[in-house]
């Protein structure tokens, strides 16, 4: 097995065999179950049954929702009978229709407690499904849907309907976020990978069995199979809540997914140069870095520039081909948020991803170059912290 | 045959000038000294040497040509600022920095056992390295120098943190490596293991070489004009000796440039004294160290 390889099994062992790696994959199915169970006991707790009292002398009502888990309808002759059951707590409220209702279209509701929304919610859709009674089943159903409202931006290529717009269209964005953190993991493991060889003292044996570029390229192959395990475990997790959400729990948003494989394509263009410059800005980081608890601190202030997008969400959002989100959307680090973001609210056009992946390429190699040479002369400084301006002496003459 | 050459090599980092002008031969199967006061340029010398740095002058040579990768198989280099993984046990870091040698698995286990059993590391194999003592880890790293059967052998301060018992330890392994034809370039500032284990040396101070060659012959250059006698009886009164002093009872006596020891060794003999010992004063490498270091 050649030394690289050696490099990049012991760096995937230690890595991988770690309680923090096993926290972090755990970490979103946790997360995931704690936000499906919350859904699940949600729904629970709104699936107690209402029993729901009406009063309809007129007998306006000829039609009535059929009882279900959730509502129970109880039909009372008059309004004292009703407000007996009701104080009795034989039921939760009622409603009185008045004999004169389908003129006056005045009814009353009475209950003691809050009363269940969705209870009231139906029977007033069986009262309007009443009203409308003389019509044809579509007219019906169209009406008692009410109006379907999509707003074209016709100026930024979307299309957003109003009452929810799916959850395709934030996708971009959710990928993104995921980005961001598998970006994190792994370059922060990366980082942590070098400066534990300088702090371990060992990287000087290493160096004497192998090039630097080896044992740079073993700990970054190993280091990128222990995030791509973290991925596909993360995905396989997602996968399965989908199909959970969707099968076993029947959410239609989550059923109904539209992706735009479009953006996510180009976004996936725009985060690979992006993810090369934070890497080299790691090792760059590792070859100054004293200690790993110094390396942490410093590697968490500098992912704030990956998630500084979603601060200005709102910005965004109001004007996503503004001059500050056009800076953004091509700046490496911040670019793969950005663009996630303005792709929510217009259709970005092609040239700007590519744009920004040409720029994070450039930046990248720049980047890279510049980590090598700060990595190699300072790769043997044990225990010494680094001054900018020494770094760039240094990095001039070796 | 030269296992090592180093010709007039030059080294700055920024505005400091590790290394200026340091030339020095390594022969094959010798174990040779690398002197010098701290800051010298001995561990850049080194570096340069394994192209862990690349040297702004002058040339190398290493197991008969430029160094390159495959090279590195062949050497066993025990920096100064050495380490170990600390998470890691005894016995997996062993086999890992050997295996990173060219060895498989296998035979770096098999190869790792004698060396456990002789440095008494065995029960400890499958402890973390940070559970083990200073001198327990010095040893690890030790045995980690030589496992892969290294034909030159680097080592930077070799005996430090050892006690006497595992120093001797050290030396004999050493001694034994130089025996079965290994290389040792030997760097450190324990002067009496320098004395007892090499033939030759090079000084290095500020970035140069102030002294170089066949150690015996250096001692023997810095004597300046003395003899050591150790006698039965007083000393007797002798011409040509400008100073004399009594040392653990033996006496060193300072000649004037006219006399030679055979003179003194003449007027011993023929004034009867019981003549125990009689020996040219030579300087010990400590003493040579502090003088020329001084000098400069």
């Amino acid at each position: 097995m050649s030394k690289l390889w050696l490099v990049a099994r012991q760096q995937f062992r230690h890595t991988v065999y770690k309680r923090s790696f096993v926290l972090g994959i755990l970490a979103l199915p946790f997360f995931l179950l704690f936000t499906v169970g919350i859904g699940v006991l949600a729904e629970r707790a709104q699936r107690e049954t209402t029993t729901l009292g009406f009063v309809d002398p007129g007998n306006f009502l000829a039609e009535t929702p059929p009882d279900s888990d959730t509502l129970r309808l109880q039909r009372f002759a008059d309004a004292t009978a009703a407000r007996a059951a009701l104080d009795a707590e034989a039921i939760d409220l009622y409603f009185v229709l008045p004999a004169d209702y389908p003129q006056n279209r005045q009814t009353e509701l009475v209950f003691t407690g809050q009363p269940d929304s969705s209870a009231v919610q139906v029977f007033t859709e069986a009262v309007r499904s009443n009203l409308l009674a003389d019509q044809t089943a579509e007219v019906r159903a169209r009406i008692l849907d009410g109006p379907a409202i999509t707003v074209h931006a016709l100026a930024r290529g979307r299309s957003l309907p109003l009452d929810f717009p799916g959850l395709g269209v934030f996708l971009p964005m959710l990928a993104a976020m995921l980005f961001a953190f598998w970006a994190m993991t792994i370059t922060s493991t990366l980082m942590e990978a070098l400066v534990t060889e300088k702090q371990n003292r060992t990287i000087e044996v290493i160096v004497s069995s192998m090039s630097p570029g080896q044992m740079m390229g073993g700990k970054i192959i190993g280091v990128f199979g222990m995030s791509l395990l973290l991925l596909f475990s993360w995905v396989a997790m997602l996968a399965l809540f989908a199909w959970f959400g969707s099968s076993v729990l029947g959410w239609e948003w989550l059923s109904a997914l539209a992706i735009n494989w479009r953006d996510l394509g180009l976004l996936a263009l725009a985060a690979l140069p992006a993810f090369l410059c934070i890497t080299a800005l790691m090792v760059m980081l590792g070859g100054i870095m004293v200690d790993t608890q110094e390396a942490q601190q410093i590697s968490g202030f500098s992912f704030i520039f990956l998630f500084a997008p979603i601060y200005l969400l709102g910005l965004l959002a109001n004007a996503p081909d503004s001059p500050l989100a056009l800076i953004f959307s091509f700046f490496p680090l911040t670019s793969v948020m950005t663009l996630a973001i303005r792709s929510i609210f217009m259709a970005v056009p092609t040239w700007q991803f590519l744009l920004a992946a040409g720029i994070g390429l450039l930046l990248a190699a720049l980047l890279i170059w510049l980590a090598g040479r700060v990595f190699r002369a300072n790769m043997l400084r044990y225990g010494q912290g680094l001054r900018l301006r020494r770094k760039g002496s240094r990095a001039a003459t070796a | 045959m030269v296992a090592v050459e180093l010709s007039h090599i030059a080294k700055a980092f920024g505005a400091v000038q590790a290394v200026s002008d340091v030339s020095f031969t390594v022969n094959q199967g010798e174990i040779f000294g690398l002197l010098g006061p701290n800051g010298s340029g001995k561990t850049t010398s080194i570096r340069v040497m394994l192209d862990i740095f690349k040297g702004d002058a002058g040339k190398v040579s290493v197991l008969g040509g430029p160094m390159n990768e495959a090279k590195k198989n062949r050497i066993g280099y025990m920096p100064e600022e050495r380490g170990l993984y600390q998470d890691m046990r005894l016995e997996e870091c062993l086999i890992y920095l050997t295996t990173l040698k060219g060895i498989s698995k296998a035979e770096a286990q098999r190869r790792l056992q004698p060396y456990l059993e002789r440095f008494d590391l065995a029960e400890h194999k499958t402890k973390k390295i940070k559970e083990l003592s200073k001198g327990m880890q010095q040893k690890a790293q030790i045995i980690s120098t030589v496992l892969h059967q290294p034909e030159l052998l680097l080592v930077d301060e070799p005996f430090s943190g050892l006690d006497p018992v595992n120093s001797q330890l050290a030396r004999q392994l050493f001694l034994d490596l130089q025996k079965q034809g290994v290389t040792i370039l030997m760097s450190t500032h324990q002067m009496h293991q320098v004395e007892e284990m090499c033939h030759r040396i090079v000084l290095i101070h500020r970035g140069r070489n102030v002294l170089y060659g066949n150690l015996t012959d250096i001692r023997r250059e810095h004597s300046g004009h003395a003899v050591r006698v150790r006698l039965t009886g007083e000393l007797p009164p002798l011409a040509g000796v400008l100073n004399r002093s009594e040392e653990n009872g033996s006496w060193q006596l300072l000649l004037d440039e006219r006399t030679t020891p055979q003179d003194i060794l003449h007027q011993l003999v023929g004034s009867g004294a019981a003549v125990e010992q009689f020996e040219i004063a030579l300087p010990s490498l400590d003493e040579i160290f502090i003088r020329v270091v001084g000098k400069e």
